[in-house]
């Protein structure tokens, strides 16, 4: 998976998998990555953040 | 008319329909936060929902001004996807991506053809009538990079993602596809 050419969105994937999330969806997600406009970009990666966030916060309950 | 014939698929294996494959098995899911993942999946199906139907309607409305058919078809099948309970977060995401696939393929298989009309009635027997299969949404995706770089892009991964699992794909793409049918028919009568 090409981490650094996706700006950051791989290492959140990578931390998301670690987390337990699908393997499969967020690789089709990590491969589009650079084909989506930038405001495509920005809408998933917020996502991806926020889940992430959120996972790491309830692991720490 | 461009020709999508149908390309004899290399030998795979076949892989089982996989539900949610977490990469950190050891993981004890709680009930929050499962559904603290479900929620942030949806989402994300919204947003594929969202980019596949702006490409859709990008390629449509490039050749045919002022027809909202294509994004009508594709907000209604989209959507009953998105709306299917009973389906898991797994299955809906594989069908949002072959139906948006399905959608995709029809609208750039029509859009690259000279003779619109005439490319309606050929795509909607493309789609429909013949094995469906991840490797004709990458010829489509092939024979329109030029014209639609970013469909066709989109169309490529998509084909990618199915790949390795093709006959689900199939079996999938052949109830989708007559669910499509008749969404795909009002723009072929409408092109008429």
């Amino acid at each position: 998976m090409n981490g650094a050419k996706n700006n950051g969105i791989g290492k959140i994937i990578d931390e998301l998998l670690l987390l337990g999330e699908d393997a499969e969806e967020l690789k089709f997600w990590k491969n589009i990555f650079e084909d989506l406009a930038p405001e495509e970009q920005e809408k998933l990666r917020m996502n991806l953040e926020e889940e992430l966030k959120e996972l790491q916060k309830l692991r720490k309950l | 008319m461009m020709s999508f014939e149908k390309i004899k698929p290399p030998k795979e294996i076949e892989v089982p329909f996989s539900e949610s494959i977490p990469a950190n098995k050891e993981l004890v899911l709680t009930p929050e936060y499962t559904s603290t993942m479900e929620r942030h999946k949806r989402r994300r199906l919204e947003l594929l929902r969202d980019f596949i139907t702006s490409r859709t309607v990008d390629v449509t409305l490039n050749f045919v001004p002022g027809i909202d058919v294509p994004k009508l078809a594709i907000e209604g099948m989209l959507g009953k996807t998105l709306s299917d309970e009973k389906l898991t977060s797994r299955r809906r995401f594989d069908y949002m991506l072959i139906s948006g696939g399905i959608a995709l393929s029809y609208a750039l298989a029509v859009c690259v053809t000279p003779d619109t009309a005439l490319a309606a009635r050929g795509a909607v027997g493309v789609i429909a009538n013949v094995e469906f299969g991840p490797e004709m949404m990458k010829d489509i995706a092939s024979k329109t990079k030029e014209k639609f770089p970013k469909a066709s892009a989109f169309l490529e991964k998509t084909a990618s993602y199915f790949a390795g699992k093709r006959e689900q794909f199939i079996q999938d793409a052949g109830r989708i596809g007559k669910e499509a049918e008749g969404y795909l028919g009002k723009l072929n009568r409408k092109l008429q």
